[in-house]
C-alpha cells in the first residue's frame, strides 16, 4: 500500500523567548564603562598577563584569576575582515557592511564588531571605534556603533 | 571489566532562585574550583572536561560549551558536551567515568548547571514536546508527572494515598536544614502540603520541586590519582543508564521500564543482590513528591505499592535502615541540568564522610539515581568506599 | 578586587534582556499527514499495526516502537476508549491552548496499544474514576490536528 502525497504538509509554529542574561561584575563594568565614559575595558590576567578584550572573570588562556581591568585602544589594527552583502538578522546596521575583529591597542586578544563597506578596512589598516551619542547608549557592545577607518571620521553614513 | 575509577573531588554552588551576581560560565567555574580545590588540584590538572546542561532554550545561548570551556581552565583540550533531558546532570558524570574507565584519559572534570533565571523556564519545558502530538495539552513537567502520580495512586489504592506524597515533601524539606547547599531550608508539615494550591491534580504546589540556579561539578581519576591524592575516594562500582520511548505498548510511568533496567545494569556491575539490604543511603530524583516512592519501588528499595509503607515505617528517614535524599532531594534544589549530577555529588559524599551535617553514618555503599524527558531517560549509579 | 576602573556614578550594567524570535514550520510527514487527514476529513482515528509483534500504534510513524519493525498497515481505531489516568492542570503554561483549570488526559482507544493524549469535558474532575469509558466529541471546524477532537466526555 503506498501512502498518498502529503497533503497537510507543514504546522507553522513560534517560539518567542525573552531572556535576561546576567553579565557578572567584570563585563557589567565594561558595558558600563561603555555607557557611561565611551571607554572600551580589558582583563589583565594575574598569571600570564594577557590582556583580553571583552574581559572575562578570569583568563580563557591559562584559568587564572583576572588582576585588573585596564583602558585599551581607542585605536586598533584590522587583523580580519568580512564584507555582508545581505542585510543580516539582529545586526543593527543595513547591508553592506563589514564585521572586523580589531586588535586595540594594549590588547592581546582580537575584538569582534562591525565596520562601514569602506575599502580602507584591510588588514593591517588602522581604525577607530565611533561611539553613539551618550544619550543613546544603554550598556551595550553596541553603544560602539562601529569601527572606521583612519580619515573616516566624522564622515557619517 | 573496565579499571577502577573514582570520584575524588566534589564542588556545588548554593542553590538559589536567582544569582545576579555571576554569569554562566562564572557560576560553573564557582563549582568547578571548588571540585579541583576539594581534589586538591588546579584548573589545567584535568585532562578532560566534560559539560552538561539542559536544552539551550532556557539560558537562550547556543553551544555554550564554547563559553563555557574557557572558564575551566583547559584551553585548549577536550571539550564534550552531554544532554539527555533531566538526566543531563548524571550522563555527565557518567560521562566522564567513560573517559576515564576507557583508560584514554586519567583526570577529568564533569561539570553541570543551570541558570534558569536568565529565561522563562516555562519556554524550555513548553518545547520538549512533539508539537503535532501533544503540545498543546501538556504542562511542561507538572502535567506529565500529574498524570505518572494518579496513576501510580489509582493503582495501588488505598495502600498509597495523597499524604504518602506529602509525608516524603516533609522528610525531604526538613533533611534540607542540614544541606548549606539547598535552596528550600524551611520545614513544612503534611497540612501544609495537603493545603497548599493545586497545580497539577494530585500534585499541590507544596509536592513540587522549585526552579533554581546553580552548578555542580565532580573530578574523576583513575585509581593511582585517586589513592595519592584522596583519603576516601568514591569509586565507582555500578553504572547503568536506559532510555525507552514514552509511545510504545505498555509504557508504564508508575513502574517504568528505563528505570527497572538501568537499576538491573547498575547492581548487576556492583555484584548487588538485595538492593533494600546492601545499600546504606540512597539519592533519588524526586522532582515531585510521589516520584520518591514510585523510584524506591522501581530501583527494588521497596516491594511494588509499597511506597506508602515505606514512607510510614521512617526506615527512609535520616535515622532509618537506608536513608533516601538525606540532602533534601530535587524537592529542595533544582537547578535542573544540575540535579542529577548532585545526586551523584551527594551519594559520593556520603561514601566519602564528606556530607557534613546531613552525613549517613557507616555509609559504605551509595546509590544515585535519576529520571528525564517524558519519563523515559533513567541512570542508576552506584559509589562504593571500596574496590 | 576591580575597584580600579569601577565607572564614577553609575551601576554597572547587571542584566542584558534580549529576545528569540524564531519562527517554525514542523513537517507532518507521510504518516502524520494521513493520520490528520483521516481526522480532518473522515473524523477517524486510525493507528498502525505491526506485523511481527501485532502492536497497534500511535502516534503514526514508518517503524513499531517495540520491535523495530517497518509498518504500513493502517487500522481504524475506535474514538471510545477508557482513561488510563488523568490530572487536572491549574498552572498557566506557555503553549497551553485550553485555559486552566482543565483535564490532561491518557486514553486507551479501543483497539490501540499506545496512549492518546486529550483532554476530557463535561466531566466535573470529582466525578472522573480511574479505567472511565470515553468517548470522542469531535469538532465542527476540522483542520487536521488533535484539536479536530474537541474534548472526549464519559459514555
Amino acid at each position: 500500500m503506498t501512502l498518498q502525497p502529503p497533503e497537510l504538509i507543514y504546522m507553522d509554529g513560534e517560539s518567542r523567548c525573552d531572556y535576561s542574561w546576567t553579565t557578572g561584575e567584570v563585563v557589567g563594568t565594561f558595558l558600563a564603562a561603555l555607557r557611561d565614559r565611551g571607554k572600551i575595558l580589558a582583563g589583565v590576567c594575574e598569571s600570564c598577563g594577557q590582556v583580553a578584550v571583552p574581559p572575562t572573570s578570569y583568563c580563557e588562556s591559562c584559568g587564572a584569576e583576572i588582576a585588573e581591568l585596564r583602558e585599551v585602544g581607542p585605536r586598533g589594527v584590522v587583523m580580519s575582515w568580512a564584507r555582508v552583502g545581505a542585510d543580516l538578522e539582529g545586526v543593527p546596521v543595513a547591508a553592506p557592511f563589514r564585521y572586523v575583529l580589531v586588535r586595540l591597542a594594549g590588547a592581546d586578544t582580537e575584538l569582534l564588531h562591525l565596520a562601514p563597506d569602506d575599502d580602507r578596512i584591510t588588514i593591517g589598516a588602522t581604525v577607530s571605534p565611533e561611539f553613539k551619542l551618550q544619550a543613546e547608549r544603554g550598556g551595550e557592545i553596541t553603544d560602539i556603533r562601529w569601527f572606521v577607518p583612519d580619515g573616516a571620521q566624522g564622515e557619517g553614513s | 571489566m573496565t579499571r577502577p575509577v573514582a570520584v575524588i573531588g566534589t564542588g556545588q554552588t548554593e542553590y538559589v532562585s536567582r544569582r545576579d551576581d555571576k554569569n554562566v560560565p562564572e557560576i560553573v567555574r564557582e563549582a568547578g574550583l571548588r571540585a579541583l580545590d576539594d581534589a586538591g588540584l588546579k584548573p589545567g590538572d584535568v585532562d578532560a572536561v566534560v559539560i552538561g546542561s539542559a536544552p539551550e532554550i532556557f539560558e537562550g545561548v547556543n553551544y555554550p560549551e564554547d563559553w563555557i570551556a574557557p572558564a575551566l581552565g583547559l584551553c585548549p583540550g577536550p571539550v564534550m558536551r552531554v544532554h539527555t533531558g533531566g538526566t543531563v546532570g548524571a550522563s555527565t558524570g557518567i560521562a566522564g567515568f567513560y573517559h576515564v574507565a576507557s583508560g584514554m584519559f586519567d583526570t577529568v572534570l564533569a561539570v553541570a548547571y543551570q541558570k534558569l533565571s536568565d529565561g522563562v523556564p516555562q519556554y524550555g519545558l513548553s518545547a520538549c514536546y512533539d508539537p503535532l502530538w501533544d503540545r498543546d495539552f501538556a504542562c511542561g513537567a507538572p502535567a506529565l508527572v500529574g498524570l505518572q502520580s494518579r496513576q501510580y495512586l489509582n493503582r495501588h489504592a488505598p495502600h498509597v494515598t495523597e499524604e504518602h506524597g506529602a509525608m516524603v515533601a516533609v522528610k525531604n524539606r526538613r533533611n534540607a536544614l542540614a544541606n548549606p547547599y539547598a535552596q528550600l531550608r524551611r520545614e513544612i508539615t503534611v497540612a501544609d502540603v495537603m493545603s497548599s494550591p493545586p497545580v497539577a491534580e494530585p500534585l499541590k504546589l507544596l509536592d513540587c520541586c522549585p526552579t533554581s540556579d546553580g552548578a555542580a561539578a565532580m573530578v574523576i581519576s583513575e585509581e593511582r590519582t585517586a589513592r595519592k591524592r584522596c583519603p576516601r575516594p568514591a569509586w565507582f562500582t555500578g553504572v547503568g543508564t536506559c532510555s525507552e520511548s514514552p509511545y510504545v505498548p505498555h509504557v508504564d510511568m508508575a513502574y517504568p521500564e528505563s528505570c527497572v533496567r538501568a537499576a538491573q545494569q547498575a547492581y548487576q556491575m556492583a555484584w548487588i543482590y538485595e538492593p533494600a539490604r546492601e545499600l546504606d543511603v540512597a539519592e533519588v530524583y524526586e522532582a515531585f513528591s510521589f516520584q520518591e516512592l514510585i523510584w524506591c519501588e522501581a530501583l527494588g528499595l521497596c516491594g511494588p505499592g509499597q511506597g506508602g509503607k515505606l514512607i510510614e515505617s521512617g526506615r527512609s528517614e535520616m535515622d532509618g535502615a537506608l536513608p533516601v535524599n538525606a540532602s533534601g532531594g530535587v524537592l529542595s534544589a533544582n537547578p535542573i541540568g544540575a540535579s542529577a549530577m548532585i545526586r551523584q555529588i551527594e551519594a559520593a559524599m556520603q561514601v566519602m564522610g564528606k556530607a557534613g551535617d546531613h552525613q549517613v553514618d557507616g555509609a559504605h555503599r551509595a546509590l544515585a539515581h535519576s529520571w528525564g524527558g517524558a519519563i523515559q531517560f533513567s541512570t542508576v549509579t552506584i559509589f562504593s568506599d571500596e574496590i | 578586587m576591580l575597584e580600579a576602573v569601577q565607572p564614577p556614578g553609575g551601576d554597572i550594567v547587571k542584566r542584558v534582556t534580549g529576545t528569540l524570535d524564531i519562527p517554525y514550520r514542523f513537517s507532518y510527514g507521510a504518516y502524520y499527514d494521513r493520520f490528520f487527514r483521516e481526522m480532518r476529513d473522515n473524523k477517524r482515528i486510525v493507528g498502525l499495526a505491526c506485523p511481527k509483534c501485532g502492536a497497534v500504534l500511535l502516534p503514526p510513524r514508518p517503524y513499531c516502537g517495540f520491535c523495530y519493525t517497518p509498518v504500513d498497515e493502517w487500522v481504524e481505531l475506535s474514538d471510545e476508549g477508557e482513561l488510563l489516568t488523568w490530572t487536572v492542570v491549574h498552572l498557566p503554561f506557555i503553549g497551553q491552548s485550553t485555559e486552566p483549570p482543565y483535564i490532561y488526559a491518557f486514553i486507551m482507544l479501543d483497539g490501540a496499544d499506545v496512549q492518546f493524549p486529550h483532554i476530557l469535558g463535561e466531566v466535573e474532575p470529582g466525578e472522573v474514576t480511574p479505567g472511565m469509558r470515553v468517548k470522542a466529541v469531535w469538532a465542527e471546524e476540522r483542520t487536521g490536528t488533535l484539536h479536530d477532537i474537541k474534548y472526549f466526555r464519559p459514555v
